[in-house]
């Protein structure tokens, strides 16, 4: 029985069988089901029940079930209070009967149809034993009634059952739009049940896996001798072991055995749990210096007094009472000693979140202002470019553009040098009342501008140096157009033409030759230009913002040129595959054409047949030429 | 003059017919496996017997018309009794790429359906030849 809870007190009516929608005059029970309501204090129970005995038929017994589905009804419970319908309850009933057998069990094992035939067995799709598989036409376990309802949907092809389905070449077949002229003689007439390819799964054969060459060659220590570091080389310990220093991989999160690179700089910030601090390096670490020695590690401590400076009150994302704060150690490696420098301090504050800093940083103890080593005499990517000042009295020149933080002002920008092979765009934002004037305007910006640019030369490679003035070559600036004259449009506020708002640095570059095998590159040329824009004072719905925006953006591009244009090669030299035809003038796949594909300006058929009666006539001719043929001829006839 | 003449002149006829009309279907036969061997997919290891077959049955051709030809012109029974114990294995061969072949065409049909009609006319004249030789 079914039973449900309805809040209020309704009359329920009651229907079977029929499948359209009925009105509130049924009554309570109907065919073999009852319908009781057991009204209670908020809700009623109404319970639909089955009449009927559900029993299996024995021989001799009436009143019983047949088949072992003994009902499959559809019945609908209305609740109706007044004669109009609030809610319908639609069931279907699908009852099994109870089939406790007692007759004798037969012998017969599921007949496994010969494989050759049915490789996949008759019914692919017949999945489930002694029960119907929806949308399986060709199981055995369905009813008509039930494949009526899914007979639109079966499974087609070799998973419904139809393992040989007929194709378009056979002569039966009738569904071809297109028959070519000479299919009533090159249809094939051999009939589906023999086709080649029965039995062709049934053998199988195994094949051994072929392990894929594809290993990642894992960098294991280099055992050899120590020839001296490159730039880009792991540095090595003593134990010929990587020196590892925690560092920022590409996913953005601390990795803590990070090899170091010879001569890449990194400056990288770690959180962690106090809990699982590390004092940094195991203390008895020697690197290999690459000429033979090893170099001690020269670790200094430096006490830190103003804690203040490193705890950091943590932003909006920690609860107040937590702090942040710093421990800062510094590796420098120069030449002959490997110093590094840790910081501690004692603080009386609740420390949860430890930010580690470490930094790398390589540095030539033979240039005493500790700029950076460059490993090639040209420049590298990423490393920033020389720059000079002649008109200064110290040459030191900066090329530089904006770096973006904070709110993007231009009255709060900081510069980063620009970066050798880094094209890149920044800018910021000026801050313009409505009634500014546009020539002061302009000033103002070209002034902006132009502190980004405190270089008149910029060095060819990266070891140019300040004696030598052909390492050098002039920055070509082309200046914006500085016009005075009134502007027909300059008495209007808040519109100005021609600001010259964007900087554009452009630096040419070539590959010049290389140095043990690593192509160098140089700077050719550099060249300084500005693009104009029009700025409009941004209004709302009234003119009541006192400042507007102007943006401001200084690029850089490196354009690559090469030095020399490539020696054209000559056709000799020129060695295309042997196989393209459309490069080669002669291509030989296509000579020998019915033999190879490659051609295709007449159809394959068509040539195969003239060759094949070009070939039949040569040989007739052959054979009729030989003395020996007319001899048989003659006496064969005879 | 059939007393001096016993060599039967339509056997003859049919064994010129034949040998022209093998040579063509010879070279049918070879064309149509080389287009079903392009259009259609064969597996693996069937073109090669099909091959090997048609090869076999120009061999065993060339010997029947051969062996039947001298037979009937010299009058000796021998000779012709090979070529028709000969053109039983011709006519099971026949059948093969009537019926048994990997893919059977309507105009392989054809053609060996002609075949077969041939070597049965020729086969009772080849009897009815040997009866006369005989006797």
């Amino acid at each position: 029985f079914f039973s449900m809870t309805v809040e209020d007190f309704f009359n329920f009516y009651f229907y079977v069988g029929k499948l359209q929608l009925a009105n509130c005059s049924g009554s309570k029970s109907a065919g073999d089901w009852n319908l009781n309501v057991t009204p209670g204090m908020n809700t009623s129970k109404v319970t639909v029940s089955l009449t009927r005995n559900l029993q299996l038929c024995l021989p001799n017994a009436t009143d019983c079930c047949t088949t072992s589905l003994c009902v499959l009804e559809t019945l609908q419970v209305l609740a109706c209070r007044d004669s109009v319908m609030l809610a319908r309850l639609w069931i279907q009933a699908e009852i099994y009967a109870n089939s406790s057998f007692t007759g004798n069990v037969t012998e017969n094992a599921t007949i496994i149809p010969n494989q050759v035939f049915q490789p996949l067995g008759s019914c692919p799709c017949d999945l489930t034993a002694e029960a119907c598989d929806v949308r399986c036409c060709c199981d055995p376990e369905c009813t008509p009634d039930l494949k009526q309802l899914f007979n639109e949907s079966c499974f087609t092809g070799v998973f419904g059952g139809d393992v040989n389905p007929p194709f378009d070449q056979l002569c039966s077949s009738q569904s071809m739009e297109y028959t070519p002229d000479w299919f009533p003689f090159l249809c094939v007439q051999s009939s589906l049940n023999n086709t080649p390819f029965l039995g062709y799964f049934y053998h199988g054969s195994t094949s051994t896996p072929r392990v894929p060459p594809f290993k990642i060659p894992l960098r294991t220590s280099p055992g050899r001798l120590f020839t001296g570091y490159r730039q880009g080389d792991p540095i090595m310990t003593e134990e010929n072991e990587y020196f590892t220093v925690p560092q920022q991989s590409m996913a953005g999160q601390c990795v803590g055995n990070a090899p170091v690179a010879y001569l890449q700089n990194f400056d990288v910030k770690c959180l962690s749990n106090l809990a699982s601090y590390k004092e940094g390096l195991p203390h008895d670490v020697k690197i290999n210096s690459g000429t033979g020695d090893f170099l001690q590690q020269n670790v200094i401590y430096r006490t830190v007094t103003d804690v203040g400076k490193f705890i950091t009150e943590s932003g909006m994302s920690l609860p107040f009472n937590k702090y942040v704060f710093y421990l800062t150690w510094t590796i420098k490696i120069n030449d002959e000693n490997m110093n590094i420098i840790m910081c501690s301090f004692s603080a009386t504050v609740n420390i949860e979140i430890l930010t580690q800093r470490f930094t790398v940083k390589f540095i030539s103890l033979k240039n005493t202002n500790a700029a950076e080593l460059l490993g090639n005499p040209g420049y590298q990517v990423g490393k920033p470019v020389r720059t000079a000042n002649m008109n200064a009295s110290d040459t030191f020149g900066s090329l530089n553009i904006w770096q973006p933080a904070g709110r993007g002002l231009c009255t709060s920008a900081t510069y980063t040098p620009v970066l050798f092979g880094l094209d890149s765009l920044s800018g910021c934002t000026l801050e313009v009342g409505i009634n500014e004037d546009c020539s002061l305007l302009r000033g103002n910006v070209t002034e902006k501008l132009n502190s980004l640019i405190q270089a008149t030369h910029v060095g060819k490679r990266g070891n140019s140096s300040y004696s030598n003035l052909n390492d050098w070559v002039e920055i070509i600036r082309l200046d914006p157009f500085n016009s005075d004259t009134n502007m027909s449009s300059g008495n209007l506020k808040g519109i100005c033409p021609d600001i010259p708002a964007n900087l554009n640095i452009r630096i040419i570059f070539a590959d010049v030759g290389a140095v043990q095998g690593i192509p160098q590159q140089e700077i050719l040329a550099v060249q300084i230009s500005y693009s104009t824009v029009i700025w409009q004072f941004q209004c709302g719905l009234i003119c009541e913002n006192s400042v507007s925006f102007l943006p401001i953006t200084a690029s850089v591009q490196f354009i690559k040129v090469p030095a020399q244009p490539p020696i054209p090669m000559t056709r000799f030299q020129i060695n295309y595959t042997e196989f393209d035809c459309n490069r080669n003038d002669v291509c030989w796949p296509q000579l020998f054409y019915p033999l190879t594909r490659f051609y295709t300006g007449e159809p394959y058929s068509q040539c195969l047949a003239k060759g094949l009666s070009l070939a039949f006539l040569v040989l007739l001719a052959v054979i009729m030429n030989n003395p020996w043929f007319s001899e048989l001829c003659n006496s064969s006839l005879i | 003059n059939n007393s001096y003449q016993l060599s039967s002149v339509p056997l003859q006829i049919l064994f010129y017919i034949n040998g022209i009309y093998y040579i063509f279907y010879f070279l049918a036969t070879l064309a149509m496996i080389v287009y079903k061997s392009q259009v259609f997919s064969y597996p693996d290891d069937f073109l090669a017997p099909d091959l090997a077959l048609l090869f076999i049955m120009a061999i065993l051709e060339v010997l029947q018309l051969y062996l039947g030809s001298k037979g009937n012109l010299t009058e000796e029974e021998a000779p012709l009794a090979l070529s028709l114990v000969i053109t039983i294995g011709s006519v099971i061969l026949s059948v093969y790429f009537l019926v048994w072949q990997t893919y059977v065409l309507k105009a392989d049909v054809i053609i060996n359906a002609v075949l077969l009609s041939t070597y049965g006319l020729e086969s009772v004249l080849k009897v009815m030849a040997i009866a006369a030789f005989v006797s």
